[in-house]
């Protein structure tokens, strides 16, 4: 998968099973999710399911700090780290 | 597939059972109506290794795996009529202990894991708040940052062992604005200015384990005191609930298995119309569905404990476990009642302490509609 591709997947899965929109452009690669509420503790526990699941990673609760998790952005340099 | 214990395993689960029956006896009905924390019985479990089992020898551990940390504790439930005193045992290995085991710094777990496991130290975990229950992350504590050191601010309430802690597990926010991972952890030491604890608040049932408020107002702790990464709270948190959700009814399933054996003696002892009451398939099938609802339940209580050990631990399964055994536990409690007739309705019998005991496992630890709630999510509905 090209590093591009995990940003575009990330936001894809964000915007369509956590927002339950379509248009993915609704969602900027930088904007805060948690600041905007789009990610919520429940939400949380699918995103991590969904990151194990499609990138083959394994994701630490000391992991779950919002450097981590704070924008597609840095959820798509945390995945790449792994 | 391999369902054998190993010589290991069966000899703690035998050597725990023959502790609970010599040690863990008193004057249970007394204590139970007066609300009495049997501290002299938890020292015996920390002495017999209960409280350390599944922690490391370099902190006063026993190094168990978990599934013979969880056939230990079956062994206790079996053995220990006190539901009360298991559940405070429980509160604080899975909820205090284990957190500090997987979060702290070796000073922390120094200070306040060795002790726990040696019963020289209490620990409560303070998650609820009177606004916040199963929406736990919507807590209104606050723990504001000043030089090197935090000062907090809020109520917590059902904090299971609070009357008879030393220490409290507690979670603040720390930044709102970044919602539940926002949230950090804290180790906050009873004696500390600022923070109050209540008086034992009473209860249907596990009337022997003591629960409170605890109030912090303007309690100033060291930044040592934190517990891992600041914003770190809701793993922590999520991690605990994990091992809390998963092994806090253990004992649940030994319990089950000593009120079907009471039952099964009773209704052969009992006479009606000529025979023992067993002999009545009314009676019999509620035997029959206790032992179904037992071993069902042994099952998924043993692979829950089995993923854990093998590192691949399961939210959907651990969920699936909380609700099923709570929910049976409390349907084995109220067939046993009813197999007593009027004998079960007394206290003297000791039936119709399970049953009050039980209807709060539904409750705690994430109640059964958060656990369905779970469940459903896992099912992508």
């Amino acid at each position: 998968m090209k590093a591009d591709d995990v940003e575009t997947t990330i936001r894809r899965y964000i915007v369509n099973e956590i927002m339950f929109k379509k248009d993915e452009s609704v969602l900027e690669f930088d904007a805060s999710l948690l600041e905007q509420g789009v990610l919520d503790s429940a939400a949380m526990v699918e995103l991590i399911a969904f990151l194990e699941g499609e990138f083959g990673i394994s994701v630490a609760r000391t992991d779950m700090v919002p450097e981590n998790f704070e924008t597609v952005s840095s959820i798509a340099q945390y995945v790449r780290s792994q | 597939m391999d369902f054998s214990l190993s010589d290991e395993q069966r000899t703690l689960r035998d050597a725990t059972l023959d502790f609970a029956k010599k040690e863990l006896q008193d004057d249970l009905i007394a204590r139970d109506r007066d609300g009495v924390f049997p501290e002299d019985l938890w020292k015996k479990c920390a002495t017999f290794g209960i409280q350390g089992m599944p922690f490391p020898q370099a902190y006063g551990g026993g190094d168990s795996d978990i599934l013979t940390t969880v056939l230990a504790m079956e062994a206790l439930g079996y053995g220990c009529k006190d539901n009360g005193l298991l559940f405070a045992l429980n509160a604080q290995m899975w909820s205090v202990q284990m957190p500090i085991h997987m979060f702290g710094t070796d000073e922390q777990k120094k200070k306040y894991l060795t002790p726990m496991c040696k019963g020289d130290l209490i620990g409560a975990h303070g998650m609820s708040e009177p606004g916040s229950g199963s929406d736990a992350f919507s807590l209104t504590t606050t723990a504001r940052k000043e030089g090197n050191s935090y000062i907090l601010n809020g109520a917590k309430t059902f904090v299971s062992n609070a009357p008879v802690a030393d220490m409290f597990v507690v979670f603040a926010n720390t930044n709102r604005s970044k919602g539940f991972m926002g949230i950090s952890a804290f180790l906050i030491d009873r004696n500390t200015e600022g923070l109050q604890v209540g008086k034992n608040i009473g209860k249907m049932g596990l009337r022997t384990s003591p629960w409170s408020e605890v109030v912090m107002e303007d309690c100033r702790i060291d930044e040592g005191q934190r517990l891992g990464k600041e914003g770190n709270g809701a793993g922590i948190f999520e991690d605990s609930m994990a091992w809390e959700r998963s092994f806090i009814l253990a004992n649940y399933v030994g319990g089950m298995e000593r009120q079907i054996e009471t039952c099964i003696t009773y209704a052969k002892t009992r006479r009606q119309f000529g025979q023992p009451i067993s002999k009545f398939q009314a009676v019999a099938n509620r035997i029959v569905d206790m032992k179904v609802r037992l071993e069902t339940a042994r099952n998924l209580l043993y692979k829950v404990a089995w993923m854990m050990d093998k590192g691949s631990p399961s939210v959907l399964d651990a969920a699936i476990l909380k609700l099923y055994l709570s929910e049976n536990w409390i349907k084995s409690c109220m067939d046993a009642t009813q197999i007593h007739g009027g004998y079960g309705f007394t206290t003297e019998y000791e039936v119709e302490r399970d049953l009050r005991d039980a209807v709060g496992s539904t409750l705690y630890s994430g109640t059964s509609e958060m656990q369905r709630n779970l469940i459903a999510r896992h099912l992508r509905l």
